[in-house]
């Protein structure tokens, strides 16, 4: 038999305030980054990723505030219910996590099941408003929430990718894991009172600083690091340099324009060096869009790729090539 | 004495339409088996979801019918409990909502409605509840009809093409009957109408729209 712990009533220490704040901040910080690469790469992936985590975000510190609202001032757990137990205690965290579902869904190209988190929001809020049961909301919840954190994690580790693994720990971390520890500490630890709702804050706190180093892309230094690959890479770009030295007086002469190339299999990112005028006269298409094959000569990385640069030398997306023949 | 000239009125008429929609289903099935491209290897899908949308349409008059045959008694409802005349509603709904889906090139709507429905039984049989099931039932047949019932117009009309526009007003005809149910010369009416309708509808002889001219260039390329 477990001891009752005598439960602190209200935040003495402000935690929840002081997390709210640090947590709208490194959010800010985690989406900088971001938001100044969202015209290169695969801009429409850029904007869903910022679509999402703002949304993602934007519901944590809603849930905060609800914690802050219990522990401050008395409110009990979906109190603001309509119906049996329609309330936001399970409404918002049940948006966020099929936030995360059909951004899973929009990565795995699924277009077809788009529909399919709206129908479970419509049938999950109808159950909670007809009863109080709870048993469909956790199956469904936990299911969506695993699926996309073994997803991110997987694959960020297999492509040694800071940012994906680093969206795994996120998505297990601001939501799963905390409300795992918030009811062992009810169920299993007999625990009362506000220090309940702390692991609630902390873990989404350790989510989103965790997020930053993926999207400040500390992992990719750091952790991802592979000497081997970075060895070919500085021989890579030495050629390069030698290549783009000796070519200088052209560039010089015709007005060079120096565009940060990404190959779209490996990530590994250049700086090349274009003539004005060229780009600007293959520009005149109707699109206004210069497809540019790169890479052929394998010195950024073993990838070649194509390119699709405006006419402002901005690049508007990638393309691998799968086989030359 | 109301009640038996209902039953005779609704079972005599729908039994002598049903004969034109067995041609008319023929007769769209022929359609779809000869739009085969000989290039593609493929066959037509919105010929395929026409055909389909009126073969569920045709079930769902098929059981009530059966029913006042058997039991010689109209049946209750068929919005209350899951049959196969509610199914088939549903059904017709939801292979509306694909076929538009479909011709507006909206992926995420092509499964959207049966994903619904299946949601809608999902739900019945975890919660037992019929009268929720009732609701969202007819909720989703009402609103689904209409709805696809609409968008067929406006598509017809926009892309100036006979099929959608035909089925729209095809598909008009059992929303006014399913209307007024309890007056049966309005269903006399209607399906008296689908029957004269259906046949040249499904053989393509009605035209809304003026064919567009053959261009010069075309015609001479085609030899």
């Amino acid at each position: 038999m477990l001891a009752q712990v005598e439960p602190i009533t209200g935040d003495p220490f402000g935690i929840g305030w002081i997390a709210t704040f640090a947590y709208a901040i490194l959010a800010i910080m985690a989406l900088l980054p971001l938001i100044k690469k969202r015209k290169q790469g695969v801009q429409s992936f850029n904007k869903s990723v910022i679509l999402w985590l703002l949304f993602s975000l934007f519901m944590t510190i809603d849930r905060f505030v609800e914690y802050i609202l219990i522990m401050n001032f008395g409110l009990e757990q979906g109190s603001t219910k309509i119906g049996a137990n329609l309330s936001t205690w399970y409404f918002v965290p049940f948006v966020s996590v099929m936030a995360e579902f059909l951004f899973i869904l929009y990565i795995l190209r699924k277009y077809k099941f788009y529909s399919i988190p709206f129908i479970l929001i419509f049938f999950i809020s109808l159950s909670l408003y007809q009863y109080a049961d709870i048993t469909a909301f956790a199956i469904i919840i936990t299911i969506s929430e695993l699926v996309p954190v073994i997803l991110y994690l997987w694959k960020g580790w297999k492509n040694k990718d800071g940012l994906i693994y680093s969206l795994g720990i996120f998505t297990a971390f601001d939501f799963f894991v905390p409300y795992a520890i918030h009811y062992s500490m009810i169920f299993g630890g007999n625990l009362a009172g506000t220090i309940i709702y702390y692991p609630l804050f902390f873990s989404a706190l350790f989510a989103v600083a965790y997020l930053n180093l993926g999207t400040w892309g500390w992992l990719d230094r750091h952790v991802f690091y592979d000497k081997e690959r970075e060895k070919q890479i500085k021989n890579a770009w030495i050629g390069r340099l030698i290549e783009i030295e000796k070519k200088k007086p052209e560039v010089k002469k015709n007005g060079g324009k120096s565009i940060v190339l990404e190959c779209p299999v490996c990530h590994v990112q250049s700086k090349r060096v274009f003539a004005h005028e060229v780009v600007l006269q293959r520009a005149k298409n109707e699109k206004g869009i210069v497809k540019m094959l790169l890479n052929e000569d394998k010195q950024i990385c073993e990838h070649p790729f194509v390119a699709y640069v405006d006419r402002e030398f901005a690049i508007r997306g990638y393309e691998a090539i799968d086989m030359k023949v | 004495m109301a009640a038996d000239f209902y039953y005779y009125a609704i079972l005599i008429t729908t039994l002598a339409t049903m004969p034109t929609i067995i041609f008319m289903l023929f007769q769209l099935g022929k359609k779809y088996r000869d739009s085969l491209n000989p290039e593609t290897g493929k066959r037509d899908p919105v010929r395929l979801l026409v055909l389909l949308q009126i073969v569920f349409w045709f079930s769902s008059i098929l059981y009530p019918t059966v029913y006042r045959l058997v039991f010689l008694e109209n049946p209750a409802s068929m919005f209350n409990t899951l049959n196969p005349s509610s199914i088939s509603i549903a059904f017709v709904v939801a292979t509306g909502v694909t076929l538009l889906a479909f011709v507006h090139h909206k992926e995420s709507w092509m499964y959207a409605a049966w994903f619904f429905y299946a949601g809608v039984i999902l739900y019945m049989v975890f919660t037992m509840d019929s009268t929720t099931f009732y609701m969202l039932q007819f909720g989703f047949t009402l609103v689904g009809q209409v709805s696809f019932d609409l968008f067929y117009f406006i598509t017809g009309i926009k892309y100036k093409d006979d099929k959608i526009l035909g089925l729209a007003i095809f598909f008009f005809v059992p929303i006014i009957s399913g209307a007024s149910s309890s007056n049966p010369f309005i269903y006399i009416i209607c399906y008296g109408f689908l029957a004269i309708y259906g046949i040249p509808y499904t053989m393509g002889k009605i035209k809304f729209f003026k064919q567009k001219p053959v261009q010069l260039v075309e015609a001479e390329a085609r030899g």
